[in-house]
């Protein structure tokens, strides 16, 4: 089927054709999925090439159960997220192992990190998200990248975290405090100006 | 930072993350993807014929109610059939019950037999 075709189609029926052989169904997937876990993934995981891996990972999961998929159980793309949350999970369990393996400190209180958060930071609004988001506890990181980056409704990040939505907006408020005390700091640099409003 | 300000900067963080994903990447999935369509494929092997000549079966299994319907009916023919052939003590004393010897039929003869025939030529 040409790609025209199945641009418009949604991802339970291209993974519907793809299950029946469809080429082109891979492609459209391929194109329209990567970017946006690849992205998530780099959020949660602030290491590109690592991001890289667990997108094609989950992907890779995605083509396997294809055959199986049984339609309206649930969203490919929720389930896409949920896939490399817990890629991501894995990996940054085995990076605290190797933190304590090394007697490096594996919990990073946000306080306590704003020193060194500053002197990673480059003078970049992205670069200065970033690094505040790496300061969040993994599972306020992952709901705030959900919710406010990712666009996904608390619902499907509470089916994604496999949590009760109450929980998904404690997180996301948590984290949202947390991001905006770490970067309290920077404010100027990254070029918000005051609005007349005296401290 | 106010509200505001991280609003600003969320609303940044999207737009600046739908950037495409790097091409050896996506040609990485897409080679997985393939490769488990073809593997999928080969181990699907060759679409299974319709089988035919069970059309009248199908049909019969269909009116009684599937398979388990047909299974029933056997069940109740072969279970009919023994008790005909042995003929179980109760099943004999209900038989005399209702049909007693008296109720049998008396027989009467129509047509009269062949040797009364022959005298008269």
């Amino acid at each position: 089927m040409p790609l025209d075709d199945l641009a418009h189609l949604p991802e339970e029926t291209l993974l519907a054709l793809y299950a029946a052989g469809d080429r082109s169904a891979a492609r459209v997937l391929t194109l329209r999925l990567t970017p946006r876990i690849l992205g998530f993934a780099a959020r949660l995981l602030g290491d590109r090439a690592e991001a890289e891996d667990v997108a094609q990972e989950a992907m890779l999961r995605l083509w396997r159960i294809a055959p199986d998929w049984r339609p309206g159980e649930a969203q490919v793309t929720t389930w896409l997220y949920r896939v490399v949350s817990n890629l991501v999970t894995d990996r940054q369990r085995a990076r605290t192992r190797r933190r304590a393996d090394s007697l490096e400190d594996a919990a990073e209180p946000v306080d306590e990190s704003l020193g060194a958060y500053a002197t990673l930071l480059e003078r970049d609004r992205m670069a200065a998200l970033d690094a505040a988001l790496a300061l969040l506890p993994d599972r306020q990181r992952q709901a705030v990248v959900l919710r406010h980056l990712e666009g996904l409704s608390n619902p499907d990040i509470a089916t994604i975290m496999e949590i009760g939505v109450e929980a998904v907006e404690s997180l996301t408020a948590r984290g949202k405090r947390a991001l905006a005390a770490a970067l309290a700091g920077q404010r100027a640099e990254l070029g918000y100006e005051d609005e007349g409003v005296s401290p | 930072m106010t509200p505001q300000d991280l609003e600003e900067l969320f609303a940044e963080a999207r737009a600046a993350h739908s950037s495409a994903a790097p091409p050896d990447l996506l040609a990485r999935v897409l080679t997985d993807a393939y490769a488990v369509q073809d593997l999928q494929d080969a181990q699907a092997g060759p679409a299974p014929v319709a089988r035919r000549g069970f059309g009248l079966l199908r049909l019969c299994a269909g009116l009684f109610g599937g398979t388990a319907g047909i299974a029933g009916l056997a069940t109740a023919m072969v279970a009919g059939v023994a008790i005909g052939l042995v003929q179980p003590a109760p099943v004999s004393a209900m038989t005399t019950l209702l049909w007693p010897e008296e109720a049998a039929l008396d027989t009467i003869e129509l047509i009269p037999n062949f040797g009364a025939l022959l005298p008269e030529g």
